[in-house]
C-alpha cells in the first residue's frame, strides 16, 4: 500500500501479550517477522512512512514486568517499557543521571514522554535518539532476555546502524542498568541542537563526569546525529580525564578533537560542514558546564 | 457604550473552547463514502491511461482524467474574468508536478479507498521535466504548456513565461543619473508552506434535483459556489456551499481548492455523499507560497530623498497559474507604496515549473517586497550616515499621498495615517537611541535592535471598477423580540472579522452586542462577497453590514413613527440601561418605544418585518500600517539566532476587537519569525519535497520558539478612518509584512552581517559569519 | 472489538484494531472534539487522556486501547480546571480559528493538575510544546494557563 499518514501501509496482526514469558515464546517463533511496539511514537510514524513493516505486531506497552525503576545491588535497573516521563521524573535519576534526565525534557513534548518508553527509544536504533545518547555517556549496560537466558552488553557496543542493534530476533530488551555512582558527586547535561525546540536533533552532545576527592574524574562525551551510531569521544575523554583546569587551550583542543571523531552527512536538517563546526562548540560549551558546577562547590 | 473597542466573547468562543465548532473534517452525512487522491509521483508525465479494475473490485468509485467535464478554468475568480489566466482542468491527462491529483477514489471506509489508490494501474509516460526558474526561461527548457488562456482568449506558449508585467511611472533612468548614490542588491525568498492547521476538505452531498450541497475550507462561499457551477454545469441555484468554520488559512484558499471540484465528482457519480480530507502529506504538496528572486536598485541623493527605484521580479510559480498576475501587480503596487521614489519601474516574470504551485500567502507579496525594500532602507542609511528611523520618517507615503492599493489599477489617497506614531513610540519602547553599532560589539553572542515597516490594504475597492471585484453583502433583520439576526457571507479565518461585524452591526442599531447573532448561512442565503481576502474583512465586510444596518435603522424608525404618531425625522434611536434599545421623540424624550415592542407590535398589527438586504463597494482601500522594532541576540559560534524582545506597533484605525487584534499581531510575528529563519521547502532533483510532506521535517514554531510573552510588547496607534465602519481598517496582512525585515536588520545590527536570502538559517548565518573578511578584531 | 471507556461510559467498536485511536474515536466513537491535524504526532490537535495522561491518539492503534480509559475533551465537561481552561481562554482571547484548541486544552489540564505549584510561564511553554498553534503565537494561551495553573493552586 502506498505510504500515507491515515493507514498504516501494510497489514499486520497485532498481537497483546499478557505477560513476558508469551513475549518471549512469540518472539522464538515469530522473532525475525514480528515487531516489538512499546509507545508506538517512532515505529507507527516508521510504518506510515513505509519505512518499516512487519507481519506481526507484538504490542508490549502494557506489560508490567518491563516497568519500573528499582535499585538492585550497585545498579539502578530500569524497566524497558518505562516511559519517557517515569524515568524523567525519578529522582534517583534527576541526581545521579543528569544528562539522562537532560536528554529525555528535550525529546518532544510531555505526551510523547508519556506514550515514548526507554526501551522503544534504545531499540529503535536512530543514530538521532536523544535518550540514546546520555545512555551511552552514563555507559548503561543493557540487559536483553530471550527463552534460553538473559545477557548484558555495553551501550558502547550494542548499536551498529541506523536501526541496527545486536539485539537478537528472539531478544527483548528488558532493563537498562546504570551504575550508581559510589558516593561521588554527578554533574551531566545533554545539548540538542535542533530547528525548533523538541526537534529531532541535528546534532546533540552529553557530557558527564564525577567529582571525587582527587578531583573531578571519569568523564564520558557521547554524540548522536553525527555519525550512523551514537559515538564516545574517546578522544575528547582522554583530553579531559588529565585532571587540569578547563582553560582556552583544552576547549581548542575539544573542539580540534571533535571535529576529528566525527562523520556527519549533508540532510534535509543540516549539513556535514554546520555540524562538524557546532558539534566542537557545543561539546566544548557542556565540559566548561560541568566544569563549572563543580567548581562552585557542588560536591 | 459602544460594543466596538470592547473585549467581548466570541460568538464561536463556546462552541470552539468545548469542540463542538464543527469544521468540514466534522462533517457526517448518512450513506457518504470516503475518498482518496492518487497523486503523480512525477514531475511531469502524461497519463496514457487508468486501469482501474482493482480499485472497483474493492467496491471503489473512481473518478479519472478522462471523466471530468473538460472545461479549463483558474480555480481563483476574485480577478475579473477577461484579467483571469486559466490552465486549471478537474484532473489533468497531463501531471505537471509530483503531487498533483490525477485520481480520485470513493469507497466505504478510509481503508478501502487507500487500498484502492494502491491498486490503481497507471500507464505514464514521463516527461522532462524543469524545476527552477533559470532553466524554465531559457529558450531549450522542457515548456508546461502548449496552451493556456486568458479570459476566453487562447495564448499560445513558445515558452514557459506565464505572464509578465512591465510598469513605468516617470523616467527612472534620468532619477538614476541624478542620484549621488545607487544601491542595487538582489534578494530570495523561498518557496514556503502556509501551515494551517486544518488541511484542506470538502464533503459534498449530491441532491435529487442534480444539484449539489457543499462544506468545504474556502474563503469564499460564493466564488467557490461560481466555480463549481462552472465546471460541472450546474445552474448556480441549485449549487449551494456553506458557511462554517476553517482551521486557519493565511491565504491558501483564496482559491477553490483542487480537492474540491473532485469530491463533487466523486459525489455526482457515485451518487452518494462524499468526503474528501487532504492528510497533511497531501496539503504539503498541493499548495505553497511563491518563490522570488528581486532586484532592486534606488537612486538616492545625499540629503536622502530618493530619485528612482526600479524592481525585477522572477517569481517561480510552480505548475499552475493561480493569481501569478495578480501577484506582479500588486508586488508593484506594495513597491510604489512604501516610499517616495519619485520615478518608478517594475519589471517582473512569473515562470512556470514543475513544481507545487505557488499561491498567496499572508500579505499576498507584500512581505516579500518588504524584505528587499527594508533592507534597502537600512543599507542606505549606513552609507548616508543616517538614522534608519529617521530616513523612512522622511521618505514615507502617508497622509496625504497617493497609495497604489493592490496594484495601478486601484488608487486612491491616503486619510489616516499612523506611521510617525508607530516609529517614533517604538523607538522609545525598544530604547532606539541606546543602539550601538555592529563594530562596537564583541563576545560570543552579540544583540541586535532593527526596525522595519510594513502595511497592507484594506480590502481592494475603489471609486471605479477595477481588475479585481470587491464589493460585499448583507442580510439583516430584527426579530419580534428585538434581537437582530445577521447574514454576512464573510467567512470569518478565526481573527475575529464575525465578532467586528456583530459589533459594527450592534453599535450601528444601538442593540446590545449579545442580542445580535450571525446566522448559518450559505451561498444561497447571502448576496455576494468576494472572499475575505485582503484584509478587506472588517473594512468591506463590515462596511457592506454597516451600511445595511443603516437601512435597517430608517425602517425601525418608520415603524416607530406609526406607532407613536409622529414623523421619523424627529425620533432617535439609542440603547440606555433603563430602556434598552428604543426609539424616543426628540422633542420630547419622555415618549418613546422600545424595539422590542417596535417589532411585537408590527408583527401582531401584520405590519411586517423590519429588515433589508444590500450590496455595498467600499470606495477606497486605505492603507493599514505597522511596525516592528525587533531585538535579538545572536550566537556567533553557532548561527542561532533568538528574538529576545519585540514590540509590535499597529495603525488600523479604530481598533473594533482590541484582544483578537493583539492576537493577530502577536500571531503574525511568530510566523513570520519562523519563515524568517528556518522555514523553506526545497524540490529535489526527483520534483519531491525535502522534507516528504511529512511535518516531521517541515518544522513550525513551537510554544518555545517564540520571546515569552513579557518579551513582546502590543501598540496601536490612535487614528480614524472615516471612510471605514467607525473609522476601522483592517490590519490582518500588515501583521506579517515587515516581520522579517526587521529580524533580518537586527541580525545586521548584532553581527555586522546582511543576508540576502531567507531564510536565514544558522547554517547560512553562521557561513557567512565565518567568511574570512568577516575576521578581523 | 475493541472494548474501552471512553469518557466515562463503557464503548465497544468494530474498527479494525489497527485503525488509529483517534479515527476510531471520531468516525464511530462520536467524539469529533478530537481533530486530526498531521496524524504524525507533530501537531497534537489529537491529544486525549489515556488512563488519565496526555497522549497523542493518530499515533496509537485503537487495539492498543483495549479495556483502557479515554477522555477527550467532551469527558471534562464537569473537570473544574478543565472548565476554568476553557473560560479562561476564551476571555484572554486564546482562540482564533479553534483547531488547536481542544487538544490545548487537554495539554493543559494535565499540566496544571500534575503541578503542586503553580506553574511558571517557562513551565507552561515547555509543556505546551508538542500542541502545535499556527494563528496565535501562543502568548494569550500561556496566559490562559498561567492564570488557570494560579486559581486551581490557591
Amino acid at each position: 500500500m502506498l505510504a500515507n499518514s491515515r493507514v498504516l501501509a501494510a497489514d499486520f496482526d497485532l498481537i497483546n501479550p499478557r505477560s513476558l514469558e508469551e513475549v518471549l515464546s512469540l518472539l522464538a517463533a515469530h522473532g525475525d517477522r514480528a515487531a516489538l511496539l512499546f509507545g508506538g511514537t517512532d515505529l507507527l510514524v516508521q510504518m506510515k512512512m513505509g519505512r518499516r513493516s512487519s507481519e506481526k505486531v507484538i504490542n508490549c506497552r502494557w506489560l508490567e514486568e518491563l516497568k519500573g525503576i528499582q535499585e538492585i545491588g550497585e545498579n539502578l535497573e530500569i524497566g524497558a517499557g518505562s516511559s519517557l516521563n517515569q524515568v524523567g521524573e525519578d529522582e534517583r535519576v534527576r541526581r545521579e543521571f543528569p544528562a539522562l534526565e537532560d536528554a529525555i525534557l528535550s525529546i518532544a513534548g510531555p505526551a510523547i514522554r508519556h506514550m515514548g518508553t526507554i526501551g522503544g527509544n534504545v531499540v529503535n536504533a536512530s543514530p538521532a535518539a536523544d535518550a540514546v545518547v546520555a545512555l551511552v555517556a552514563h555507559r548503561a549496560r543493557f540487559r536483553l532476555q530471550n527463552q534460553t537466558g538473559t545477557r548484558v552488553v555495553d551501550s558502547t557496543e550494542f548499536f551498529l546502524g541506523p536501526g541496527k542493534t545486536v539485539r537478537r530476533p528472539d531478544e527483548i530488551l528488558t532493563h537498562i542498568l546504570l551504575a550508581r555512582p559510589q558516593g561521588m558527586s554527578v554533574s551531566g547535561h545533554f545539548r540538542k541542537v535542533g530547528r525548533v525546540a523538541g526537534d529531532i536533533a541535528k546534532l546533540s552532545v552529553a557530557v558527564t563526569a564525577e567529582k571525587s576527592l582527587v578531583g573531578v574524574v571519569n568523564w564520558h562525551v557521547a554524540m548522536g546525529s553525527v555519525a550512523p551510531t551514537p559515538v564516545v569521544l574517546c578522544e575528547v575523554e582522554a583530553l579531559l580525564n588529565h585532571n587540569r583546569p578547563l582553560d582556552g587551550d583544552i576547549t581548542s583542543a575539544i573542539r580540534a578533537t571533535v571535529a576529528q571523531s566525527i562523520t556527519p552527512i549533508d540532510d534535509v536538517r543540516s549539513t556535514a560542514w554546520y555540524r562538524k563546526r557546532v558539534s566542537g562548540v557545543t561539546v566544548s560549551d557542556l565540559c566548561e558546564q560541568v566544569w563549572k558546577e563543580f567548581e562552585g562547590g557542588k560536591a | 457604550m459602544p460594543e466596538v473597542g470592547r473585549n467581548l466573547p466570541r460568538k464561536d468562543g463556546v462552541a470552539k473552547i468545548s469542540g463542538k465548532e464543527p469544521y468540514s473534517h466534522d462533517i457526517h452525512l448518512p450513506n457518504m463514502l470516503y475518498a482518496a487522491v492518487y497523486r503523480s509521483p512525477l514531475a511531469h508525465v502524461r497519463i496514457r491511461y487508468v486501469d482501474t479494475s482493482g480499485a472497483q473490485a474493492l467496491g471503489a468509485i473512481c473518478l479519472t482524467p478522462q471523466e471530468v467535464p473538460d472545461v479549463i478554468y483558474n480555480e481563483r475568480i476574485v480577478s475579473i474574468p477577461t484579467k483571469t489566466y486559466k490552465d486549471r482542468r478537474v484532473l489533468p491527462t497531463v501531471a505537471r508536478h509530483v503531487g498533483e491529483a490525477i485520481v480520485g477514489v470513493a469507497a466505504e471506509t478510509e481503508e478501502l479507498a487507500i487500498r484502492a489508490l494502491s491498486s490503481l494501474r497507471i500507464d505514464f509516460e514521463p516527461l522532462p521535466s524543469v524545476l527552477n526558474a533559470e532553466e524554465a526561461l531559457k529558450p531549450e527548457s522542457p515548456k508546461l504548456y502548449d496552451r493556456i488562456w486568458l479570459g476566453e482568449k487562447p495564448i499560445e506558449m513558445t515558452g514557459n513565461i506565464a505572464c509578465e508585467r512591465h510598469i513605468t511611472e516617470g523616467d527612472p533612468e534620468a532619477g538614476f543619473r541624478e542620484a549621488d548614490f545607487v544601491v542595487e542588491r538582489r534578494y530570495t525568498t523561498p518557496r514556503k508552506y502556509h501551515g494551517q492547521m486544518e488541511t484542506k476538505a470538502a464533503v459534498c452531498q449530491p441532491l435529487p434535483n442534480g444539484g449539489i450541497n457543499v462544506w468545504a475550507t474556502v474563503q469564499s462561499v460564493h466564488n467557490v459556489r461560481q466555480v463549481l457551477g462552472q465546471i460541472y454545469g450546474i445552474p448556480l441555484s441549485k449549487v449551494n456551499v456553506k458557511k462554517l468554520s476553517i482551521g486557519g488559512s493565511f491565504g491558501s484558499s483564496i482559491q477553490m481548492n483542487s480537492i474540491i471540484p473532485i469530491c463533487v465528482g466523486l459525489a455526482l457519480k457515485s451518487g452518494r455523499p462524499v468526503k474528501l480530507i487532504s492528510p497533511r502529506e497531501d496539503d504539503m504538496y498541493d499548495h505553497s507560497h511563491y518563490q522570488t528572486e528581486m532586484v532592486l536598485k534606488v537612486g538616492v541623493k545625499q540629503d536622502g530623498t530618493f530619485t528612482a527605484a526600479k524592481m525585477n521580479v522572477i517569481a517561480d510559480i510552480g505548475a499552475h497559474h493561480i493569481q501569478a498576475d495578480a501577484l506582479l501587480g500588486v508586488m508593484a503596487g506594495w513597491l510604489a507604496s512604501l516610499y517616495k521614489w519619485k520615478n518608478f519601474q517594475f519589471d517582473g516574470q512569473a515562470v512556470y515549473t514543475n513544481k507545487v504551485p505557488g499561491c498567496a500567502l499572508q500579505g499576498f507579496g507584500n512581505p516579500l517586497v518588504n524584505f528587499a525594500v527594508e533592507q534597502h532602507m537600512d543599507i542606505i542609511a549606513e552609507m548616508l550616515g543616517r538614522d534608519p528611523v529617521d530616513l523612512r520618517l522622511q521618505n514615507y507615503i502617508g497622509e496625504g499621498d497617493v497609495f497604489w492599493g493592490q496594484g495601478p489599477s486601484i488608487k486612491s489617497i491616503i486619510e489616516s495615517c499612523g506611521v510617525e506614531e508607530i516609529l517614533r513610540e517604538g523607538s522609545t519602547r525598544i530604547g532606539w537611541n541606546q543602539r550601538r553599532e555592529p563594530h562596537e560589539k564583541s563576545g560570543r553572542y552579540r544583540r541586535g535592535i532593527g526596525v522595519a515597516r510594513g502595511f497592507h490594504t484594506s480590502g481592494t475597492a475603489g471609486p471605479k471598477p477595477g481588475d479585481v471585484i470587491d464589493f460585499s453583502s448583507a442580510t439583516i433583520k430584527v426579530n419580534e423580540d428585538g434581537t437582530v439576526d445577521i447574514l454576512t457571507p464573510v467567512i470569518d479565518h478565526g481573527g475575529g472579522t464575525g465578532e467586528a461585524i456583530v459589533k459594527i452591526v450592534a453599535d450601528t442599531l444601538h442593540v446590545p452586542y449579545t442580542m445580535v447573532e450571525l446566522s448559518d448561512v450559505d451561498a444561497r442565503t447571502t448576496g455576494y462577497d468576494v472572499a475575505t481576502h485582503a484584509t478587506r474583512g472588517v473594512y468591506c465586510g463590515g462596511g457592506a453590514a454597516a451600511h445595511v444596518a443603516e437601512e435597517v435603522r430608517t425602517q425601525i424608525l418608520a415603524m416607530a413613527g406609526r406607532i407613536l404618531d409622529e414623523e421619523p425625522s424627529g425620533l432617535a434611536l439609542d440603547l440606555t440601561a433603563e430602556r434598552g434599545t428604543h426609539v424616543y421623540v426628540q422633542s420630547d424624550p419622555n415618549r418613546f418605544v422600545s424595539l422590542k415592542d417596535i417589532a411585537k407590535t408590527a408583527q401582531i398589527k401584520s405590519w411586517g418585518t423590519m429588515a433589508a438586504t444590500g450590496s455595498y463597494r467600499q470606495s477606497s482601500a486605505p492603507p493599514c500600517f505597522m511596525g516592528h522594532f525587533v531585538e535579538v541576540e545572536v550566537d556567533t559560534e553557532t548561527g542561532e539566532v533568538r528574538v529576545v524582545r519585540a514590540i509590535l506597533l499597529s495603525d488600523a484605525g479604530t481598533v473594533v476587537n482590541p484582544d483578537l487584534l493583539a492576537g493577530q499581531l502577536i500571531g503574525a510575528f511568530a510566523r513570520g519569525i519562523g519563515f524568517a529563519l528556518q522555514e523553506h521547502t526545497q524540490t529535489l532533483p526527483s520534483g519531491t519535497l525535502n522534507h516528504g510532506g511529512w511535518l516531521t521535517d517541515y518544522r513550525m514554531g513551537t510554544s518555545c520558539d517564540v520571546p515569552p510573552p513579557d518579551a513582546m510588547d502590543v501598540y496601536f496607534a490612535h487614528t480614524y478612518e472615516s471612510t471605514g465602519p467607525f473609522g476601522a481598517k483592517g490590519v490582518a496582512e500588515a501583521a506579517l509584512s515587515s516581520v522579517w525585515s526587521a529580524v533580518a536588520n537586527a541580525i545586521y545590527n548584532a553581527v555586522g552581517v546582511r543576508v540576502y536570502d531567507l531564510p536565514i538559517t544558522p547554517e547560512v548565518l553562521l557561513e557567512a559569519l565565518s567568511a574570512p573578511q568577516l575576521i578581523e578584531a | 472489538m475493541t472494548s474501552l471507556i471512553l469518557n466515562g461510559e463503557q464503548w465497544t467498536t468494530a474498527v479494525n484494531p489497527t485503525t488509529r485511536l483517534s479515527a476510531a474515536l471520531r468516525e464511530s466513537g462520536g467524539a469529533l472534539d478530537v481533530k486530526e491535524g498531521c496524524l504524525t504526532g507533530h501537531c497534537g490537535a489529537c491529544t486525549i487522556l489515556l488512563d488519565g495522561q496526555p497522549v497523542k491518539s493518530c499515533l496509537l492503534v485503537s487495539g492498543q486501547a483495549e479495556g483502557r480509559s479515554v477522555i477527550s475533551l467532551k469527558g471534562l465537561s464537569t473537570d473544574p480546571v478543565a472548565t476554568y481552561l476553557q473560560e479562561s481562554f476564551s476571555r484572554a482571547g486564546a482562540v482564533q480559528c479553534g483547531f488547536c484548541t481542544p487538544g490545548m486544552i487537554i495539554v493543559a489540564t494535565a499540566l496544571v493538575k500534575a503541578s503542586e505549584v503553580p506553574l511558571s510561564r517557562d513551565d507552561i511553554r515547555a509543556g505546551l510544546v508538542g500542541n502545535l498553534c499556527r494563528c496565535t503565537g501562543y502568548h494569550k494561551i500561556v496566559t490562559a494557563v498561567e492564570e488557570a495553573s494560579y486559581v486551581h493552586e490557591s
